[in-house]
This record gives C-alpha cells, structure tokens and sequence, in this order.
C-alpha cells in the first residue's frame, strides 16, 4: 500500500496540486471551464471575471487551487499570463493595499520580473500618489500580460474595502482593461448582488452545490484509491459501503472538507476502531466548530446553539418560543443563517422549519453539555447511522466489545428506542425529498415499512418510487445474492417486489422467474411461501394462464400455517380468476369458503357476503340472497361503508319482494349510518330504484311512494344521490332498449319525481337532467338531438350514460 | 469568442456598433453627447472601441468616474490623466505643474507628487487649468480632445452625498462652461451613465437648482443590437462555447430574438446553454427553456429583479404603486411574448380604478420619466408598451400576472 497521501483539512491550498486532481468530483466541468475562460482572458481582449459563491468547506479552496495549478502548468500562457493568489487572511480597505498585495504576491511567484525592490520607493509617497505610482509599476511590469487575481473571500475583501474602494477597484478595472478576477465567497453580499453597488452583475457567478450521495461516493473512492486503499474502493461500492456513505453524508451536510475528515473511518468496522478515533478527531474539529459559532452575532449564535440540540426540523415558531424572541426577529435571522450556510430549511405547508445544515456542528453544545464525561451524542447518532438495529445488538452482545465502546453501542439502542431508527428516518427523508407531493403520499408509508425492515429494501423501492427501475432491480438483485447476508425472509421480499416492478413494467415472465427463485429457496416460512404464490397466481394472470393462475391461489389456500389475511386474499383472488373463466359455480364455492373462514378478515367476509347475496339474487333466491346481505350487518368489525351498502341492498331486495315499509325502514337506518360518519357515505341507490321502477304499482300509489322516497333522501341531505340513481337507471333501462318500458310509463315516472321534487332547490339539476333523459327514452331512444336541451356539460353526461356519440 | 457576461470584452469582437460609433464621431464634430442606456446594453464597450480606435485628428481619453467621491477627486483624477497623457508626449503640461507648484506640489524623481489640499482647495481652478492645458498642447497638433466619462451619474451622486447639493450643481455647470469655453477649440465630452442623468438633475433641481447643465449636449440613446448583428453575435458565441447546435442558424436566431438584441443577455443564454442538460442538441426549444428558467431562477441570474427594485429610488415612494400599477396594467394584457400597447386613457381609467394615480397630466409626465427609464415606449398611436418584450416576459412572472 502507498503512504496515505497528505489532505489538508483546512487549507486545500498546502495539499499537493496533484493530489487534488485525483480526488476531484462533481466540479470537473466547472474547473475546465473556468481555465478556459482564463485563457481566453490571457490571449484576447475579453476579460471574464468570476465568481464561485458557497458555505464553508464546499470546495473553494480546493477549486481555485487546482484553476492556479492547471493555468501554471499551461506553457502557452507562460508569456501571456501573471497569476496572483492573494494570501486569504490579509484584509485591504483600499485600492493602494489591494494593490500592494496583488504585487506582492506577483513578487513571490515572479520575483525575477516583480522586484520587491521596485516598491520600496512607493513607500515615500502619499496614500494617492502611491495608488497611481504602484498602478503604473504594476501596469508597466506586466507588459502586454493579463493579470489574473485570484481572491478567496471576496466578501471579506469587498467589506474591508468599503463602497469607496470597490468604486475605485471597479474604476481601475475598467480603465485598465488587463485584469480578470476570479474569487470565491461564502455567499452573494450586498456588495455584489445589490444594483447600487459598483460589482453589480460584473461577475459570472457560479453557485457550488453541496456533493450528493453519489458524489460523496465518488469523493471517497478517489481518496480511497489515491491512498492505494482497494479493498476501500471494493467496499464503498457493497450496500454495507453505500449505507455508510449515506451516514457520513448526515454528519457532512454534503460539505467537501467533512468528507475528507471522515473518510478514514468508511471502513471501520470493530466497533473500537471507531470510537476512539472518531473521539478524537471530534475533539480536533471543535475549535474549528467554535470559531465558526463565534464569530456570529449573539442572536444568530443563540439559534445556532439551540438548532443543534434539535434531532428533527423545527418550526420558526417554536424557536422563537424557546428563545424568548418574536418570530419575525427569528425569521429574519434564520435567513441570514441559511444564507451563510449554516442552516437549511424546508417548507411543511406554509410553515418553515429549520436544522442544523451540518450536523458535525452540534459538537460546539456537546462539549458545553458534556462536561461530565457522559457519552457524545454525536458519536451515539453517528453509531446509530453507522449499524443497523441487527449490528448495534449483536456488538453489544458480542462479550469481547470493551467497556466504553459497550456504553456506546447501549446509548445508541437506547436512543433509537426513545426517538425511532435515526438511519431508517434519514433513508426515508432522503427519498422524500426527491419525491413529489403525490410520490410521498403513494409511497412514503411502504418505504418507511421497508426502512424498519430492511434498509436496502427501502432503497430499492425508493429507486422504483423514483421511476428508477433498474437500479431498483439491482439493488433487489443484491440482496438476493447468496453472499449478501441477507435473511431468507428478507430475500423472499426482495423478490417479491422485483416481481412487484416486473409487473408495473408488464413483463410477467421476469416476475415469474423471480417468483419461482424465491419458492426455491429452502427453509421459507409458511407466510411467504403463500405470499409468492398469491402474487405468481397474479403475474400468471397478467399472463393469461387463468389455469396456473388458479393452481398456484389453490396451493395458496392449503398452507396450514398461513395467515388467515393471506388465505382469505387468495380465496378471493381465485374466485375472480373463476368468474373470468365463467365458472360460477367454483366462484361461488370459493366466496362460501372465506364467509366461513375462521380469522377471515371482516371486510373480506363482509364483501364476499355481498357479493354471494347479489349472486343470489340474480338467480332470484331472494331468500338466500337476503339472508348474507342480512349478515353483513352482524360481522363484527366491518366498516361503515359496507354497513350502508348492506342496508341499501337489502332494502331494494325487500322494494323488490313487495314489502314496502321494512324497504323504506331498512334504507332509512342505512342512510343513517352513513351520515354518522366523517366523511359522510350515502352509497349507490341505483338498485332500489331499479326495483321500485319495476314495481308494478298504481300510479297513485306510485306517486305516494315517490313522495315518501323523496323525504327520506331530502332527511339524509342525499338528495343528489337520489338524483344520480334516478338518472343511471334510466342508463341501464336504455341499455336494454329492445324493452323499453312505454312512454306512458316514462312519463308517470318522471312526472311523479317532478311533483315530489318541485320545492327542492338541490333537485333541480338532477331532475332536468332525469326528465330530458326520460324525454329521450320515450321517443325509444334514438334522437339525440332531444339532449340538445341540456348544456354541455349536461348533454355530455347523458351522452355517456346513453353510449352515444358525443355532439359537437 | 466565449460568452462573457458582465466582463469586458475585447474590442477586435465588438459585434454591430461600427454604424452608431461612426454617428457617434459625426456628431462629435458638432457637440457634445449624453449617452444614456439601460445598463447592460454595451455602452462601455462603445466608449472603450472609440479610445482604441478614434476617428483621426481625435485625443480621447477614458475615465470611469464611479471611484470619485468629491469634486476635487474628480479634478485631480483629470489633471493626472491629462499630465499622464502629456508626459507620455513629450510635452509637459507646465502651466499645470506651475499652478500646482504655487501650492506646494513638487516633483520627486520624475513622480509628481500633489499637493496635500486644504477643504478649501479650488478644485475648479485644477479642472480648468488642466483642461485648458490640454486643449491648448492638442491644438498646436491640429487635435482635439475627448474626454470620455463613463458612471458620470454615479459620481454627482457621490458627491451629492458627500459634500452636498452645490457641489455637484457646480460640477455639472464648471462642465458647462469649460464645453463653452473651449468648444470651439475641439473640446468634446461624452458623458454616460446606465443611472439616467435626468434623474440626478432633477433630484438637484428638487434643491433649486435651475440650470440646464446638459442642454448643449446631443441626448443619444444606446439601442441594443439590431436582428442581425444580435444574430451573428450569439453564433459566434455559440461557436466559441463549442456548443453542438444541430441548425446553429437557427438557433442562434431564437437567442438573438429571446435576449431582445442585449449582448448581454445574448451572452448569459449562451452560457446557460452550454450548461443545459441536453446542451448536446442546443436548438431554439431548449434555448426557450433556459430563458424560462433563468427568468424563473431564485438567484436572478440576469438581475431583472432591479426593474423591481429601483422604482422607489427613480420615482419616489409616493409614485411607487402608480408606477407599478402602469407596468401591471400592461404586462397583465399581454398573453405571449408580444409586447401589447395601451392607450393614456385606458391607463388613466386603470389609475383612477385602483386609485393610485387620477391626474392625466402627471400620468403623461410619469410615463415620460418612464420612457426614459426604458420600461416603456410608444407606437405610432401614441400608445405605452414594454421596451423590451424580456421585460416583459420577467415582470409577468415576477408579479404572478
């Protein structure tokens, strides 16, 4: 193995320019393009200014280093080109002492051509006459060269410099048209965004994004492989390896420099290994940490302090509270932060909540808070990340872990036991993130399942959330390797969604064959062996082979030790593969099998009363249809709307059998039901309406009921579920328009819905809707142009109920 | 050539302003220019073309004037640049170095070290004295200066700040004089400023002042670049940024047309092009698309928002809403990219309906001042659209119109 190769933490500047290359990411465009521009600044007349503008730690430093390097190394500008690197940690508050500074950093890198000799007269001279003198010997000495100034802090610089210096900085710039900047700062001041301000747009303005995940991967490997470390390389690219990156990037906030400082416990795996170093480098990070608080103002501090006690997001207004402070006060400050990188935020409604942007930070209050030797939260959240729950309990119980190390890993279970799984939490909000409103609202709950189960799981289903698919594929195809570790269960899952993906992608031969590795796999728990077979009876659908189909539910259904969920589901799945082969008989059969399935899921049971009660029905076994819909109502735990849904087709069976007064009961307790619910459910009264329609009655009679009908809806405030029956029955009697009932009748029906409905103002569009398509139906229902009565929206409704083609 | 957005460019590639900096030399034999222009537009480019290439018989001399703060910064800036000018002729300007002699200047190893000047100092008498050195050394080489002042706005209102009202009224009517004194002589000035002079003046005239400083100087508006050179400079760009445009025609078409002929913005589409996803096939759609996100970018990378911003500053608080209500009433009619125009009484109606604004003589002198501002200008009908249909474009989305 080499000797590790030298990266400086602080001052990119001091690491070998080579090194730096190797270990560059993410920035490699952006660096060729800026030697381009200097080039081209050091050959024409055009002179490009710029400007990289990002938080402490993302890469300045290393970015500038590396433009001075190639820029060095490019023997076309050797006579074309003076580069001057000001030295960062001197401030100027005038044109003269920036000017000084520029020539003496010439003076260090050429000092053949830049004599400090040259100055000293200079010193003799008044402040103005010097600034004119050292303009000339500048302007002199350089020639016909274009200068380049490379300036870090421009933020620094331009305060120290006042409104008056950057004026005569700019005026010189202008009038000497020989110098191209190009400087870094931690964000855009006032100095340089604000219109009144003499830099205002002069500078091509780049803004450098924290590294992603992927990038940080790549930033490790590089170090990894500059130090000679392959088996580093290997690792970073196993899920172990990509878990572990994502902890680092919690505790980095995507910031180069935490990167680096990190880097050397990517592969630590003995749990002594890592407490001790990552103790010390904690304590060789807090002056650094400190410093940064420091120097901010006291209210911005007392935030920062507070945020760093915080495990999750805050409000704005809950900070203010805990710092005694108005909100608005809070909020202005909480902005500055952010723009000074120190926090980020994130928008919950309209409400905005702020953490710490790196979580390295906290050490500033641990070690105020730490003082009595407990253990660091950051190591206890680091080690949190670091393992999963499975590793934290196997180190504690491993007998050889020492005493420390032992007070760590319990800290660490104890902590996810109080506050959740801080590694699942932080794999769930990265993919939040990338999600949009409706991706989280479809798939937040099962990646969060799966983060509690099983952590490259949920990634995998994260990529696929993300139309990712085969990276999701590969991520399954890894824990399912042999070698991956991984627990048969956990493999079963991961095919299971594998076949999950296959599907949505409509290849249910890929599903299969994954399905069919996962019930080879020896040692499967009853529950899975029925859970890939539910799901292989589905890909074989998606195929076509309603037979293997059914074979596989068949087998499903004859695990002993099966979930009574999982046998019910399957039960219901082959009684849908029966009624598409027309086998109803079989169906049937399969529905009387769940209503008596012991443990059956109630819903499960209640629907499948339902539906063998509708069966009935249409065999006109009115009896035995009344008596499952009857027990709907008696399955315990069964849910609102399958309660109203009962009643509303019992009640039509009894409207159906004559028996008016239980009919009218019955509908009136299920409209009731549904009201005492939130969301109210009024259900589908099509089928009573159909059967009262076909009712032979008086029309006196007719009318009354009519009346009575019209009250219990108007009571249940259901009247546009009265309406919306009325008008698709008149749908299914044109369906069957050989038969249409004849125009008398029509018109006795619709006029009495006319007379019981005429005071009700929320009847009124249902009932023009009803009567014109009544009107439709009387002239047998072949005049469409009868609908032009309607509006657009209207007319289109009856178009689609009549399956007519839409008018113009 | 790369794209170069707010850097200087090199004047062998300035594109389009041969024909308006020959107008420019044309009329400079007559008098002297105001130039005013929206920032951005390239007018320091122009200044900087003709010092490097003057029409013969012309001296010009370049200063960026935002980096004087005081009057006698100014005239001391002017006699160093003269004395430079001279000094690198042969000649030195002696009734100057008299002058400032009699003040305690002297001369230390060829460096002429100026005097340490009192508050009183007379800085007219610097000014008029370096000047009248100039024309007078030029005219014995049958030559006549130019000076070319660029910020001269910036720097009355430094000095306005700085040392108050009549000091900068003495500036501006100094200049005048020495114009008349010596325009006959070959004197020629060209003052520019992207902060319209009118505005100074009348922040001035807001103090009693009177005067019309500027009234024997040429008002010449900076237009930006017609279709064509717009065109040629975005294919150049588009050359130079080695950018693969499958109909580079095109292309550079819909960006010359999309930027409104701005050379800067000309400059930022190209760029952002080249960073674009898909940059692989720059066509005029994905030139559109990064107009819109960099119209709709948070950072503001073209700093459109100062349109906003400055309004308060150029019209005072107390017009604010009626400015704003104007550009609203406008930008709110159009649908596309086309600018719409509206008519004084449709704009009057909206101003007396939103009751921001309900006299039309003070509408008519506003929407002058805004004219000048280049927000507006006028059709053949005498109506107010956007000058620039960009501008338009942005304030419709900025203000959720």
């Amino acid at each position: 193995m080499n000797d590790r190769a030298f990266l400086s933490v602080f001052t990119p500047s001091r690491t070998s320019p080579e090194d730096l290359e190797a270990i560059t990411v993410q920035r490699q465009a952006l660096i060729e393009d800026a030697v381009e521009r200097v080039r081209e600044s050091a050959t024409t007349g055009s002179k490009h200014h710029l400007l990289f503008v990002g938080p402490r730690g993302t890469g300045k430093t290393h970015l500038i280093t590396l433009l001075a390097h190639r820029l060095g190394q490019d023997r076309t500008l050797d006579d074309r080109l003076r580069i001057a690197w000001l030295n960062e940690d001197e401030t100027s508050t005038s044109l003269l002492e920036l000017l000084r500074r520029v020539y003496e950093a010439l003076s260090k890198r050429y000092p053949e051509e830049f004599t400090p000799e040259a100055l000293e007269p200079l010193f003799d001279l008044t402040p103005n006459e010097a600034e004119g003198a050292l303009a000339q010997l500048l302007l002199t000495t350089l020639q016909a060269r274009t200068l380049l100034v490379l300036v870090e802090n421009l933020d620094a610089l331009f305060e120290g410099l006042g409104q008056a210096g950057q004026q005569q900085l700019r005026g010189f710039i202008q009038e000497h048209p020989v110098l191209s900047l190009a400087a870094t700062a931690q964000r855009l001041v006032d100095d340089i965004a604000k219109r009144q301000s003499a830099f205002f747009g002069f500078f091509q303005t780049e803004h450098l994004k924290p590294l992603s995940i992927e990038q940080a991967r790549e930033l490790l490997q590089n170090i990894a492989q500059l130090n000679g470390q392959s088996d580093v390389v290997s690792f970073l690219k196993s899920a172990t390896g990509r878990s572990r990156i994502r902890a680092l990037h919690h505790l980095s906030g995507g910031k180069h420099r935490i990167y680096i400082v990190l880097s050397q416990f990517i592969n630590r795996d003995s749990i002594e290994a890592l407490v001790e170093p990552f103790a010390k480098m904690v304590d060789e990070m807090t002056p650094y940490y400190q410093e940064r608080i420091r120097w901010l103002p006291a209210q911005q501090r007392k935030i920062v302090e507070f945020l760093c006690t915080q495990d999750r997001p805050t409000p704005v207004k809950q900070i203010a509270r805990r710092l005694f402070a108005s909100q608005q006060t809070v909020s202005s400050q909480l902005k500055d932060l952010r723009g000074k990188g120190y926090v980020q935020s994130a928008q919950r409604g309209r409400e905005s909540l702020y953490e710490i942007a790196e979580p390295m930070m906290r050490i500033c209050v641990e070690v105020k808070e730490n003082q009595n030797q407990g253990p660091l939260r950051i190591l206890v959240d680091f080690l949190r990340v670091w393992y999963d729950g499975r590793e934290l309990n196997a180190r504690l119980a491993d007998g050889k872990t020492d005493s420390m190390a032992r007070t760590y890993l319990a800290s660490a279970i104890a902590a996810n036991a109080a506050k959740g799984n801080l590694r699942a939490r932080l794999l769930v909000d990265a993919f939040h993130a990338e999600l949009d409103e409706a991706g989280r609202a479809q798939w937040g709950g099962r990646i969060e399942t799966y983060a509690e189960e099983c952590e490259e799981l949920a990634l995998a289903c994260g990529y696929w959330a993300k139309g990712e698919d085969s990276e999701a594929l590969r991520t399954l195809e890894e824990i399912t390797d042999e070698n991956s570790g991984q627990s048969i269960g956990i493999k079963v899952s991961a095919r299971l969604l594998a076949s999950e993906v296959h599907l949505k992608k409509k290849d249910p031969v890929q599903a299969i064959r994954q399905l069919d590795a996962a019930l080879a796999q020896s040692r499967m728990v009853a529950k899975d062996v029925a859970r890939v077979l539910v799901s292989r009876g589905g890909a074989y659908e998606q195929l076509g082979n309603l037979d293997k189909a059914i074979t596989d539910y068949s087998a499903a259904v004859e695990i002993p030790q099966a979930p009574a969920q999982l046998i019910t589901f399957a039960y219901l799945r082959r009684w849908m593969a029966y009624v598409q082969l027309g086998d109803l008989d079989k169906a049937t059969d399969d529905l009387s099998t769940i209503i008596e399935l012991p443990n059956a899921p109630a819903e499960l049971v209640a629907m499948a009363l339902l539906v063998r009660g509708l069966i009935y029905s249409i065999r006109l076994d009115t009896a035995s249809a009344e008596r499952d819909v009857e027990a709907v109502l008696r399955v315990e735990g069964v849910a609102p709307k399958s309660l109203v849904q009962s009643h509303l087709t019992l009640a039509a069976l009894r409207v159906a059998t004559g028996r008016w007064d239980q009919a009218i009961a019955t509908l009136r307790d299920g409209l009731r039901v549904g009201i005492s619910v939130t969301p109210a459910y009024r259900g589908d009264s099509t089928r009573i309406i159909h059967a009262f329609f076909d009712s032979s009655l008086q029309p006196t009679m007719r009318r009354e009921r009519i009346r009575d009908l019209f009250q219990i809806y108007r009571d249940a405030d259901a009247i546009s579920q009265l309406g919306d029956a009325l008008v698709r029955h008149l749908g299914e009697l044109h369906a069957n328009t050989p038969d249409l009932p004849s125009p008398d009748n029509l018109e006795t029906w619709a006029s009495a819905w006319e007379e019981a409905g005429q005071d009700s103002d929320a009847f009124r569009l249902p009932l023009r809707i009803f009567r014109t398509g009544i009107d439709f139906l009387k002239a047998a229902g072949s005049d469409p142009s009868i609908l032009l009565d309607l509006n657009q929206e209207e007319r289109a409704l009856l178009e689609q109920l009549f399956d007519l083609e839409p008018s113009p | 050539m790369k794209a170069n957005p707010g850097g200087q460019i090199d004047l062998a590639e300035v594109v389009g302003r041969d024909l308006l900096i020959e107008q420019i030399w044309d009329t400079l034999e007559q008098q002297s220019i105001r130039m005013t222009a929206e920032r951005r537009i390239g007018k320091t480019t122009i200044i900087l073309k003709m010092r490097a290439e003057p029409r013969s018989g012309w001296v010009p001399i370049f200063q960026d004037l935002e980096r004087y703060h005081s009057a006698r910064e100014f005239a001391l800036s002017v006699y160093r640049e003269v004395d430079r000018f001279l000094s690198g002729r042969e000649r030195i300007a002696r009734r100057s170095h008299a002058f400032l002699k009699t003040l305690g200047g002297t001369e230390v190893g060829g460096i002429l070290k100026l005097p340490e000047f009192g508050a009183e100092a007379p800085w007219q008498d610097i000014l008029n004295c370096a000047i009248q050195d100039l024309v007078q050394e030029r005219a014995r080489n049958d030559e006549r200066p130019l000076f070319l002042w660029d910020e001269m706005p910036f720097m009355l209102d430094s000095i306005r700040k700085q040392e108050g009202e009549p000091v900068a009224m003495a500036v501006l009517d100094n200049l005048r004089a020495l114009r008349q004194t010596h325009g006959a002589a070959g004197l020629r000035m060209v003052l520019t400023g992207s902060i319209g002079l009118h505005h100074v003046i009348a922040a001035l005239k807001r103090q009693s002042y009177s005067n019309s400083p500027l009234n024997d100087t040429y008002p010449l508006e900076v237009p930006p670049l017609d279709a064509e050179p717009a065109h040629e400079l975005a294919a150049r760009l588009i050359e130079g940024e080695r950018i693969r445009a499958p109909s580079p025609y095109e292309t550079a078409a819909a960006i010359a047309q999309l930027a409104d002929g701005f050379p800067f913005y000309i400059h930022h589409i190209v760029k952002a092009l080249k960073r674009a996803p898909g940059a692989a096939t720059a066509d005029p759609a994905l030139a559109e698309q990064v107009v819109v996100s960099q119209v709709l970018d948070a950072n503001d990378p073209w700093e459109l928002g100062h349109y906003r911003s400055r309004i308060p500053d150029y019209y005072g608080a107390h017009l604010e809403r009626a400015v704003l209500g104007i550009l609203d009433g406008i930008a709110a009619r159009a649908s596309g990219a086309e600018p719409i125009a509206v008519s004084i009484n449709d704009l009057l109606a909206e101003g007396r309906a939103a009751g921001t604004l309900d006299d039309r003589e003070r509408l008519i002198d506003l929407l002058r001042l805004m004219e000048q501002d280049h927000y507006l200008s006028r059709d053949s009908n005498g109506h107010y659209r956007f000058r620039f249909p960009l501008l338009q474009r942005w304030w419709r989305l900025a203000r959720g119109l």
